[in-house]
C-alpha cells in the first residue's frame, strides 16, 4: 500500500469545502423534503398514529399486523400481476413499435407523435375516456359487437355485455390494457433515441457476412438495445408498483378487491381509515419489494 | 413572494378592518354551489365587521377536511354529513354551540327535533342543521301507462313492487331497452331501508352486528333476486350512469329509490321525463327510510368562532332557509310551506317522519363500507347472502371493537 497524502491537507480541504459550498443549496432541499420526511415515516412505522391523537409506539406491531392481513396480500398479488404483464407488454409493443417507426414509412412523423400523445397526457383525463370505453354499453363493447366478436368473451345472443370495470375478472385486465397503451408510446421514443446509436456500419458488416433481418435484430438491435431496455424495464417496474391515479378514478380498488394495489391501499389506510403508522409501513415495504426486484433485475441484466 | 402578498394585502385594502371566515361544504350540485355563493355575498353585504370566504370542495371532502383539521388550517365553518356526526365526535372535533344560541336567542324548536337532535349528543348542541332529505320511489309516469300499470300508492308493498319491476322490463321495438328498476349493488344505500322493512336492524340490544339473521338475510335475497334472478334491475354503470337517479333520467329504469334532489336534477338535466314520487313500498315488517341531513359545524380549531357562529346563524335564518331548492329546509315552519308549494316533495316529507338517520354510530364510516362490500358479493356472485352477512357481521364487530 503507497502512503497517500496525509487526509485533510489543505488543498484537499478547501476544495472539498468549496465543492460542498456549491452542493448545499441542494443538500438542504434534499435533506429538508426528502430525507426528513422519508426519516419522519420511519419513525412513524412503529407507531399507532391516526392523526388527532399524539403517536403511540407500537414497536413492529404495524409490521406483523401487515403480515398477516389479508389486504396487503390481495394488493400485492394484483400489483404483481399487473407489472408483470404491464411491464412486459409495453416493453415489447415499444420495441416493435419503435422498429417500425424506424423505417422509412410514409407519415412516420404523424405516427410518432400520436404513438407519444398519451403520455403528455393527464392520466386522469385518460382515466375517464377509458371509463366511457370499457362501460358495460361503451365503446369497446360496441365494437366488438360490430365486428361480431361477442362469443370470445362468452356472451351474445340474449347473453348481457361483459361490464370491464365492474367484473372481478376483467377490472383489472382493463387497468393493464390502458396503462399499455398510454406508457408505451413514451418507451417507443425511448428506444427510437437507443436504434439511433447503433452505428450503420455493423449492420452492413453483417449484411456482407449473410445475415437476415431477423439475425441482425437478434445479434446487433438486442445486444446494443440493452442499456435502452434496462433502463424501460426499471422505470416500467418502478411506474406499475407504484399504480394508483388509475386504479383512484376508475375502480378505487373494486369490484371486490380485485384492483386493489398496493399504492391504493396505502392512500387508503392513510387518508380515508387514518391509521398514518400502518400506511407508512406499507410504504417502507413496498419500497424494499421495488429496491430488491431493480437490484435482482440489474444482476439479471447484466449492468 | 413578498411583493405578490403586499400586492395581495393592497388589494384587500377595504377589507382589513373585518374578520375574515372560511366556509366549506362539499361541491355536490350546482344549485347548491350557487346558493351559498350568493349567501355568503349577501351576508358579507349585510354587515360590515366580518368577511366569510366560500371554499366549496369538489370531490373527496371528508379525506380533504381531516387532512386541514390535523393541520389546524381548517375553515371556520364546515358541513357536516350526519354520517360523521359520531366519528367527528369521538375525536373531539366539534366546538359546543349552546352558549352561541342562549346569546343569540335561537331556540332549538324551530328546527325539525329530529335533526338537532340527530346533531347533539349528551345535552349539547355541536352543529345547526341546514336542510335534509329522505328517500322517494320515483317512478316514470310514461312507462307506466305504456303497460296500463296502475301507478305506486301508498298500498304498495315490495312484492308488489318486485311484480311491477318485472312487468315495466321489456325491449321495445323501437330498440329502447327498459328495465323495472335501477339500484346499487356496492353499497348499502337502498338495500338496508329494505332490509329494515323486513324487520333487519344493524345492532342488537348489546351493540353486536345483527346483519346475519334472517330478516336481513331474506332482504338481501329480495334485493339481489330483482337483478340476479328477475333481471328487472339494472346498476347504473351498466347504462353509463354513475347513480341511479341519471339512469331513471335516462330511462333506462322506470323506476328507483332516490332522495328529493332528483327532483332538482331531472328539472336540468331531463325536463321531459314525466315522473311521480310515492313513498318507499311497505316491506313485511313495516315502512323505513334514511334521513340524510347535514349542519353546519365551528371546528374547536376556529379562532374567530364569535363570527364563524354569525354566518351559521345567517345561513340558517329563515330568509336563507326560504331560497333552498335541493333539499328540504330544517327549520319545521319553513319546510310544511315548502312540501306544501311542491306537491312532489309530499311522499319524501311523509318518509322523513319515520326515517332513521344516516348514520351507524363512532365507526359508522367504515362500518357502512363494510357491509357495501356484502352487498356488493352477493351481486357479483362471490358469496352466497348468508355467508356475506355473516362475514361482514365478524368483521364489522371487530371494527366496532377498534
Amino acid at each position: 500500500m503507497t502512503r497517500q497524502r496525509p487526509r485533510g491537507s489543505p488543498f484537499k480541504l478547501g476544495e472539498a469545502i468549496a465543492g460542498y459550498t456549491f452542493l448545499a443549496p441542494f443538500l438542504a432541499v434534499m435533506a429538508l423534503f426528502t430525507a426528513w420526511p422519508l426519516l419522519q415515516a420511519l419513525w412513524l412505522s412503529f407507531h399507532s398514529y391516526d392523526l388527532f391523537s399524539p403517536a403511540r409506539w407500537v414497536g413492529l406491531d404495524n409490521y406483523s399486523y401487515l403480515l398477516t392481513q389479508g389486504d396487503f396480500w390481495i394488493s400485492i398479488r394484483n400489483t404483481a400481476l399487473y407489472t408483470a404483464v404491464v411491464v412486459a407488454a409495453q416493453t415489447v409493443l415499444a420495441i416493435v413499435l419503435a422498429l417500425i417507426m424506424d423505417q422509412s414509412i410514409r407519415g412516420k412523423t404523424f405516427f410518432r407523435v400520436a404513438f407519444f400523445l398519451p403520455s403528455v397526457t393527464s392520466s386522469v383525463a385518460i382515466s375517464l375516456i377509458f371509463m366511457f370505453i370499457f362501460f358495460k354499453n361503451g365503446v369497446l363493447n360496441q365494437a366488438l359487437a360490430w365486428l361480431h366478436l361477442e362469443p370470445l368473451f362468452g356472451w351474445g345472443g340474449l347473453g348481457t355485455p361483459v361490464d370491464w370495470l365492474g367484473d372481478v375478472k376483467t377490472a383489472l385486465w382493463a387497468i393493464m390494457a390502458q396503462n399499455v397503451w398510454s406508457t408505451a408510446g413514451f418507451f417507443m421514443i425511448v428506444f427510437l433515441a437507443g436504434l439511433q446509436d447503433i452505428p450503420e456500419s455493423l449492420y452492413e458488416a453483417a449484411r456482407v457476412d449473410g445475415a437476415n433481418p431477423a439475425q441482425q435484430f437478434r445479434h446487433i438491435t438486442l445486444p446494443l438495445l440493452r442499456p435502452t431496455t434496462f433502463y424501460v424495464v426499471t422505470m416500467g417496474l418502478i411506474g406499475c408498483f407504484q399504480v394508483f391515479d388509475q386504479v383512484y378514478v376508475m375502480t378505487e380498488g373494486g369490484p371486490l378487491k380485485a384492483t386493489l394495489t398496493t399504492a391504493y391501499l396505502l392512500y387508503k389506510e392513510a387518508f380515508v381509515n387514518f391509521n398514518m403508522g400502518y400506511a407508512c409501513a406499507i410504504a417502507f415495504v413496498l419500497a424494499t419489494i421495488i429496491f430488491a426486484i431493480t437490484m435482482v433485475q440489474k444482476r439479471v441484466m447484466g449492468e | 413572494m413578498a411583493l405578490l402578498a403586499a400586492a395581495c394585502r393592497q388589494g384587500g385594502a377595504g377589507d382589513t378592518s373585518r374578520t375574515v371566515i372560511r366556509f366549506s361544504g362539499y361541491a355536490g350540485n350546482p344549485a347548491e354551489t350557487d346558493l351559498m355563493k350568493k349567501l355568503v355575498a349577501d351576508f358579507n353585504a349585510g354587515q360590515k365587521e366580518i368577511k366569510a370566504v366560500y371554499e366549496p370542495v369538489p370531490g373527496q371532502y371528508y379525506p380533504k377536511l381531516l387532512t386541514m383539521l390535523v393541520s389546524k388550517t381548517a375553515p371556520d365553518v364546515f358541513y357536516l354529513d350526519i354520517l360523521y356526526f359520531e366519528p367527528f365526535l369521538a375525536k373531539g372535533i366539534m366546538r359546543p354551540l349552546d352558549d352561541f344560541m342562549a346569546k343569540s336567542r335561537l331556540d332549538r324548536g324551530v328546527f325539525i327535533p329530529s335533526l338537532i337532535d340527530a346533531f347533539s349528543d349528551d345535552g349539547k348542541t355541536y352543529g345547526i342543521p341546514k336542510d335534509f332529505n329522505a328517500l322517494g320511489l320515483f317512478y316514470n309516469k310514461e312507462a307506466f301507462e305504456r303497460e296500463h300499470l296502475a301507478p305506486p300508492d301508498a298500498t304498495w308493498t315490495l312484492d308488489k313492487l318486485r311484480d311491477t319491476a318485472k312487468a315495466l322490463t321489456k325491449k321495445y321495438p323501437s330498440g329502447h331497452q327498459q328495465y323495472g328498476f335501477a339500484l346499487t349493488h356496492d353499497n348499502i344505500d337502498r338495500y338496508l331501508p329494505v332490509a329494515r322493512g323486513f324487520g333487519a336492524e344493524l345492532f342488537d340490544a348489546k351493540g353486536a352486528c345483527a346483519m346475519a339473521r334472517p330478516p336481513a338475510r331474506d332482504a338481501m335475497a329480495y334485493y339481489s333476486g330483482l337483478k340476479l334472478q328477475d333481471k328487472a334491475a339494472i346498476y347504473p354503470s351498466e347504462v353509463g350512469s354513475n347513480w341511479t337517479g341519471d339512469a331513471f333520467g335516462r330511462q333506462a329504469a322506470a323506476m328507483v329509490f332516490e332522495g328529493g334532489w332528483l327532483i332538482p336534477y331531472l328539472a336540468d338535466s331531463f325536463p321531459k321525463v314525466p315522473y311521480g314520487v310515492a313513498e318507499l313500498p311497505r316491506g313485511p315488517a313495516g315502512r323505513s327510510n334514511f334521513l340524510f341531513t347535514v349542519a353546519y359545524v365551528i371546528p374547536t380549531t376556529s379562532k374567530q368562532p364569535e363570527a364563524a357562529w354569525k354566518l351559521i346563524e345567517f345561513l340558517t335564518s329563515e330568509q336563507a332557509q326560504r331560497q333552498v331548492t335541493f333539499a328540504l329546509p330544517s327549520r319545521k315552519a319553513i319546510s310544511a310551506r315548502y312540501a306544501a308549494a311542491r306537491p312532489e316533495y309530499k311522499a319524501i316529507l311523509a318518509g322523513a317522519d319515520y326515517a332513521q338517520p344516516y348514520e351507524f354510530g363512532p365507526k359508522g364510516d367504515r362500518i357502512k363500507d363494510r357491509l357495501g362490500v356484502a352487498v356488493q358479493e352477493v351481486f357479483l356472485g362471490a358469496k352466497e347472502p348468508a355467508r356475506a352477512l355473516a362475514d361482514a357481521c365478524e368483521e364489522i364487530d371487530r371494527i366496532t371493537k377498534l
